[in-house]
């Protein structure tokens, strides 16, 4: 599903990655791990076709892919969008669209009901705390029922409540074999996950969770 | 007033302007690129400055002038990406330059009637190229308006999702380039980029949804180019400078309303308690 051989990137503004090799194939559940400035968001930019490799080459598979951003985007303070507009958002791809259809209609509100946003539908979303601001870009992300799910530390302005259905809901996807790629700075996130890489310094390196766990216990300290 | 040829081609052109304006315009307010609109006012009075000097049409040169300043602009907001308004005010500054100096050497009333404007002295080419102008606008925003909405609200994400961001944002800029100079010649190149910004400004502050903010827009926008022109017709004022007038005091009423809306939520809560 995502193949990357011997990538480098190194630019100081925009981030750094050294020869990197990485693999995840269909319905897996990858953890990435590592301090910030360590190269995890250069990494989801390759990944996400948003950067060009300097060097080496980046398969990533014709697949439906939803990507949950870290922040809130600088348009959330102040954009004027109601929750049910940017969840339809996630609908929209590379083809022209006049209106949503009927079943892209329900299917909005079957995943705001789902997240337990449904009844903030007309509220703007300048209008909601962290914790909904960040359901409503999940909604966003599973709207069109994606194959691969990229998430980059998505727990940004979260409550502890909305952590923990966030987890549930990443562990639920993975368990309908929907392909999960998980930035997170927080190990106990990604005890579900298949496999854990480790990028510090612009190097990536599999590891067990276990050492993901003292290393960033070692990191934080 | 409707009895003069003049007047009636002026409302029209007015109407036409008011839907086409806001329309191009929201998506530079929603990516706080507002002065760009500035910046390509300027420029196409130097296009303006250039066709006089060099006795070609000044519309053509105006239009010509904004499309290149645009590419200018883009150029240099990708080498200078942190910093993305300098480049918008190094094209404005060349602009006013260009003008300033070529405006010498052009007949001042000819350069006056595009930086002031000159609504009711429109030829029939500007009409065709109003009408034209409009229906592209309005047809590209119903077909592309969400597809302009996504990459505006998050520019990545839109790309992840593989929606055309650069084709569009391109298509866009083209259809605010012509736009600008066209409307210059009609309300003037020192209003113009006023009623691309202030009408979605009004329309910003009943906080409304995307859609709903943009028909809001569209409908100040009308009303005060109607109005203004009207206005301007009666009380035998310059049409450019009393529709941007009009749309300033609006700005202040909605001010006002939204003021009050708050007040009247915030007591409704109280009681409530």
């Amino acid at each position: 599903m995502i193949e990357l051989e011997n990538v480098t990137f190194n630019f100081s503004d925009k981030g750094i990655l050294r020869d990197a090799c990485f693999h995840m194939d269909d319905g897996e559940f990858i953890g990435i791990l590592g301090p910030n400035g360590g190269g995890k968001s250069t990494f989801l930019n390759l990944v996400l076709g948003l950067l060009k490799p300097q060097k080496g080459s980046i398969k990533v598979s014709d697949a439906n892919i939803s990507y949950i951003s870290q922040t809130t985007s600088l348009n959330d303070s102040s954009f004027p969008a109601t929750v049910e507009e940017v969840v339809g958002l996630g609908l929209i791809g590379n083809k022209p669209k006049l209106f949503l259809s009927k079943a892209e209609k329900s299917r909005i509100k079957e995943v705001l009901i789902e997240l337990g946003i449904y009844e903030l539908r007309k509220k703007l979303v300048s209008e909601l705390s962290g914790g909904q601001a960040q359901r409503v870009k999940v909604a966003k992300a599973l709207v069109n029922n994606p194959s691969l799910v990229i998430l980059d530390e998505p727990d940004s302005g979260m409550d502890e409540a909305s952590h923990h259905a966030l987890i549930h809901i990443v562990n639920d996807l993975h368990k309908k074999k929907v392909s999960i790629l998980f930035v997170s700075h927080h190990p106990h996130d990604l005890e579900e996950a298949d496999r854990v890489y480790f990028i510090e310094g612009g190097n990536i390196s599999e590891h067990e969770i276990h050492e993901c766990q003292e290393h960033h216990h070692h990191v934080a300290i | 007033m409707l009895q003069y040829d003049f007047m009636r081609i002026a409302l029209i052109v007015a109407i036409l302007l008011g839907v086409a304006l806001p329309l191009v315009g929201s998506t530079i307010v929603h990516k706080r690129l507002s002065s760009s609109g500035d910046a390509l006012a300027h420029s196409s009075l130097a296009g303006v400055a250039i066709g006089l000097v060099a006795g070609l049409n000044p519309l053509w040169t105006a239009v010509i002038a904004c499309v290149v300043s645009f590419l200018i602009i883009e150029l240099l907001r990708k080498r200078f990406s942190k910093y993305s308004e300098v480049g918008i005010v190094v094209v404005l500054s060349a602009a006013i330059g260009i003008a300033g100096i070529l405006s010498r050497y052009a007949s001042s009333s000819n350069f006056d009637s595009y930086l002031f404007g000159s609504i009711v002295l429109i030829s029939n080419l500007e009409l065709v190229l109003t009408v034209v102008l409009t229906s592209v606008i309005v047809a590209f925003t119903l077909l592309f308006g969400h597809q302009i909405f996504s990459g505006v609200y998050s520019e990545n994400e839109a790309k992840v999702r593989k929606v055309p961001t650069r084709v569009l944002n391109f298509a866009h800029s083209l259809l605010l380039s012509l736009t600008v100079a066209l409307g210059a010649k009609v309300v003037g190149s020192l209003v113009i980029s006023s009623m691309l910004v202030l009408p979605m400004a009004v329309a910003l502050q009943f906080k409304k949804g995307y859609w709903m903010t943009l028909l809001l827009s569209v409908a100040i926008s009308v009303a005060t180019m109607v109005g203004g022109l009207i206005a301007s017709y009666y009380l035998d004022f310059p049409p450019g400078a009393t529709i941007v007038s009009l749309a300033v005091a609006v700005l202040l009423l909605s001010f006002l309303i939204r003021g009050l809306m708050s007040i009247a939520s915030k007591n409704k809560a109280e009681k409530a308690k």
